[in-house]
């Protein structure tokens, strides 16, 4: 199905066309049945295109035959009524002189009587002959009962009303009726005659012009079958609004409309309509139900292509809710029978009271009713409690408890995993604890451990480097002994001071501290250093102090490892600024450094453990200094953060002031 | 010839410390236990105990308690735990001082020296004339405008010494940046400046054996700088 033309053009015009076809196709129906209902035209007249080979000709004719029929009746009579008199007039002038495109000849009793106009008319084989040469005719001999015509349709319509001038006859009678083909008058068979021709050739077309709409139109619901919601692209379903709507919503609006349809179909049918109105009108009515019913159709066929047809329909649905609540859990099992057995039970205590009267049915009932309004009320008390318990345990207190023999029933099944749930929190957070604080422990032995084998190295180093060593190489060697030895020391450290502030196993002396003061003895403490490698400090601070809430001696161990981060990172001969601002009570400390290598790391791993500026380089540092100075900010409330703008490096910290005065 | 014990679970250690102190002329004492240290500070005459902490049989902690039941010699204590709480306790139950390892043996060689020279001078210190501020083994004698840490003369700048003589005449109390520098330059401070803490540092170098861990001039971060009261 991949690219065939699902287009949504392709598919509008689809849609015109099919309902251009399907107003064709009624609007040719609605006209057939428009002659039908006239009996204009049958099914059997389709192949001729002679009036005389038409049944609309047979209907005109029987009606004309029905009216000789009286005619010649009065004829006959001598008694007739006035309203006879004036019928007999009006049948005198249909059938008598130069109007009439009809003949008879009839003879009954001896009489014969005609309006044909010619000498031979006293004999019946002439007068048969005569009119054979008019083209259409009619012979009955009713000495032979014998029927002889070449009108279609003749038999038995025309027998009875031919038969019925016959009833009291005497021997020879008979009738011919003819009509003369060339209709030369103008009667009422010419009139027919006339419609007959100026409709006929339409008829023809229309039914041609039917069939192949019809033909269209099908071609058209089929394509549109296949092509609704699919697209050219992909091989999804595209589903709109309507489609999520119940089946039997879609259903509904069906029927409804449909039966509106028919009561206005109804209603329109009491008035007669000329053919034109009537197409108009149908034209329009077909228009909006095709709109109305072709887009239910669509919207189903694409329920079912998407498989949606029974999961959105409510039948569905309430099959599906149905089988979810009603799924019998083992314990509900009981519940059911229970409840069956208090409904049997209340019919039998409603009977016995109010059928038959006896006051212990009185009783039963009540006393039932007051059971079940207890259970509930202490299932429902129960229910509460447990559940306001378990708000306590997702609050954090998992030692919470049920007492279990409080609970009955369910209630208490649920009491006891409740318990067992909370018992496992517990025990899995204590754990936690245990084994955290069992990583801290190990970390703190390791360390220590490695202390011990490494002040011998120290110490050994330098005992070697005291020793008059003349060979340069081995001079070089103990150089990168004591280094990395040195280093060693320093991660150690590090290591364990990490630890501890992971697990927060640090306790932290806060005090009112003022953070100028802290930075110009940090400053006091570095400024060597930093000369050495050619740095210059840019320091700039409020004169005033700022106060915040600190533990001293933690925050210089965080400013400490940022100016020995500046010092071992810094580009040689360029400035450091270090800075502090106070804003809206935030006092922020920023230092900004340009990095001596390219920095390749994302800021945020900067202060991730084991991770330094520059991952190559691995003299100095253990690469946890900003790491602890991160977590030591966090714990005493500040944030710390880190950016980079291509080498250019910034750290700041913010804490909150106490009672600032208004600086910089 | 002063005589020191060394008492390290570690032999290579304690060897080590052995050369050290020997290259300075001390004569050595070994042990590898607290109880073989008693058992040697009771027979034999010994002017200073270094003794580690973590020791098997009897731990440092415990042999220093027992040892100051009877003698009151200097001790130094080491150890590799380097938490503070560890290094008051030791302090506490009577050490003289607390070396954390890995040590740089030099710095354990200044301390010992240290050690004992308060341990043979300090009396005799106090019989010098003039005013005298004392805070452990560091001493100024304003008169003479004379700074010893241990007996050890030490040479300070004048603002150094004035600033060292301020916080030694109110010990325990503590100097914000800007109170010293009105107090040593009478004048406001002015701006930024690290002046301060630049010369507090320089001090430190100069009285301090390890200047990153001061003995006598303590740094309250984010307050100012104090000499403890001994």
């Amino acid at each position: 199905m991949g690219n065939t033309h699902y287009s949504n053009a392709f598919k509008t015009v689809a849609v015109l066309l099919q309902m251009v076809f399907l107003i064709i196709v009624i609007v040719v129906f609605s006209l057939l049945v428009n002659l039908f209902g006239r009996s204009m035209f049958t099914l059997s007249d389709v192949g001729t295109d002679s009036f005389f080979d038409s049944s609309y000709y047979t209907k005109v004719l029987s009606g004309q035959l029905v009216d000789l029929g009286n005619y010649l009746q009065f004829q006959g009579s001598r008694e007739k009524s006035e309203k006879d008199t004036i019928k007999y007039k009006q049948y005198k002038m249909q059938f008598e002189g130069e109007n009439s495109n009809l003949y008879y000849w009839y003879e009954n009793g001896g009489n014969i009587r005609t309006n044909m106009e010619i000498e031979e008319k006293y004999q019946r084989e002439y007068v048969l002959k005569y009119a054979r040469e008019l083209g259409s005719y009619l012979y009955y001999d009713d000495s032979r009962i014998y029927f002889e015509g070449n009108i279609k349709g003749k038999s038995y319509y025309f027998q009875r009303n031919i038969l019925r001038l016959f009833q009291n006859s005497g021997e020879n009678g008979g009738l011919i009726v003819a009509v003369d083909m060339h209709l030369p008058n103008d009667d009422e068979i010419k009139e027919a005659a006339d419609i007959y021709y100026a409709y006929f050739p339409w008829v023809e077309i229309s039914v041609f012009l039917g069939i192949l709409s019809s033909m269209c139109f099908v071609l058209f619901i089929i394509y549109l079958t296949l092509a609704t919601g699919r697209n050219d692209e992909d091989e999804t379903i595209r589903l709109y609004r309507i489609d999520y709507l119940p089946m039997e919503i879609l259903l509904a609006v069906f029927l409804i409309y449909i039966s509106f349809l028919f009561a206005f179909c109804a209603k329109l049918g009491q008035k007669s309509w000329d053919i034109a109105s009537s197409l108009i009108l149908a034209g329009t009515l077909v228009f909006i139900s095709d709109g109305v019913l072709l887009t239910l159709y669509l919207s189903l066929v694409r329920k079912i292509k998407a498989d949606i047809f029974v999961s959105t329909s409510l039948l569905g649905w309430s099959v599906r809710t149905v089988k979810k609540r009603m799924r019998l859990q083992p314990y509900k099992r009981g519940t059911v029978i229970r409840m069956v057995f208090l409904v049997v039970v209340a019919f039998f205590f409603a009977e016995e009271a109010f059928g038959k009267g006896r006051w212990w049915g009185y009783v039963g009932l009540l006393a039932e009713i007051a059971l079940v309004f207890t259970c509930t009320l202490s299932q429902e008390n129960q229910r509460m409690e447990i559940l306001s318990g378990i708000t306590q345990i997702t609050g954090g207190n998992m030692d919470y408890k049920f007492v279990e023999s409080d609970y009955t029933g369910e209630c208490r099944i649920m009491a006891e995993r409740i318990n067992n749930i909370g018992m496992g929190l517990s025990n899995a957070v204590e754990e936690n604890l245990k084994s955290e604080r069992l990583k801290t422990e190990l970390i703190t032995n390791v360390s220590h451990d490695i202390k011990t084998p490494l002040t011998s190295i120290i110490n050994y180093v330098n005992l070697i480097k005291m020793e008059n060593i003349q060979n340069e190489k081995i001079e070089n060697y103990v150089d990168i002994l004591e280094k990395k030895s040195m280093r060693l020391k320093q991660l150690t450290e590090d290591l364990m001071e990490v630890s501890k502030i992971s697990s927060g196993n640090i306790e932290l002396d806060m005090q009112q501290i003022n953070m100028v003061e802290l930075i110009y003895q940090t400053g006091g403490e570095f400024n060597e250093i930093f000369e050495e490698k050619g740095l210059t400090i840019i320091t700039r601070l409020p004169k005033e102090p700022v106060m915040i809430f600190a533990d001293g001696s933690r925050l210089w161990r965080v400013v400490q490892n940022l100016y020995n981060n500046a010092a071992k990172y810094a580009l040689k001969d360029t400035r450091v600024y270090v800075e502090l601002k106070v804003e809206e009570g935030w006092a922020e400390f920023s230092m900004k450094d340009i990095s001596e290598q390219e920095l390749e790391t994302a800021p945020d791993d900067l202060s991730e453990r084991f991770v330094r500026g520059d991952e190559s380089r691995g003299t100095e540092g253990s690469g946890l200094g900003l790491s602890i100075a991160r977590s030591l900010t966090n714990l005493m409330g500040g944030t710390f953060e880190i950016h980079l703008d291509g080498d250019l490096f910034t750290v700041s910290i913010v804490f909150p002031c106490i009672g600032f005065s208004a600086g910089t | 010839m002063n005589r020191i014990l060394v008492c390290d679970d570690d032999k290579e250690i304690v060897e080590a410390i052995e050369i050290y102190l020997q290259q300075e002329g001390y004569e050595i004492l070994k042990a590898f236990d607290g109880e073989e240290a008693i058992k040697i500070l009771e027979q034999e005459e010994v002017d200073l105990l270094i003794i580690d902490v973590m020791m098997p049989r009897l731990d440092g902690i415990h042999a220093t308690l027992k040892i100051r039941e009877k003698s009151s010699i200097p001790i130094i204590m080491l150890s590799a735990k380097s938490e503070d709480s560890d290094k008051i306790l030791g302090l506490n139950i009577g050490a003289d001082d607390y070396l954390t390892k890995p040590f740089n043996p030099l710095e354990l060689v200044a301390r010992v020296k240290s050690q004992l020279r308060r341990y043979t001078k300090l009396g005799n210190a106090a019989e010098s004339p003039g005013v005298l501020y004392q805070s452990g083994g560091l001493l100024i004698n304003d008169d003479l405008k004379e700074v010893t840490v241990d007996g050890e003369l030490v040479k300070l700048t004048p603002i150094e010494y004035n600033i060292l003589l301020l916080l030694m005449k109110n010990q325990g109390k503590v100097f914000s940046i800007s109170e010293i520098y009105q107090k040593i330059w009478n004048a406001e401070a002015i701006g930024a400046d690290n002046t301060v803490a630049v010369h507090i540092r320089h001090i430190r170098e100069k009285i301090e054996i390890n200047p990153k861990e001061p003995r006598y001039i303590k740094v309250v971060w984010g307050v100012g700088y104090k000499i403890d009261k001994v």
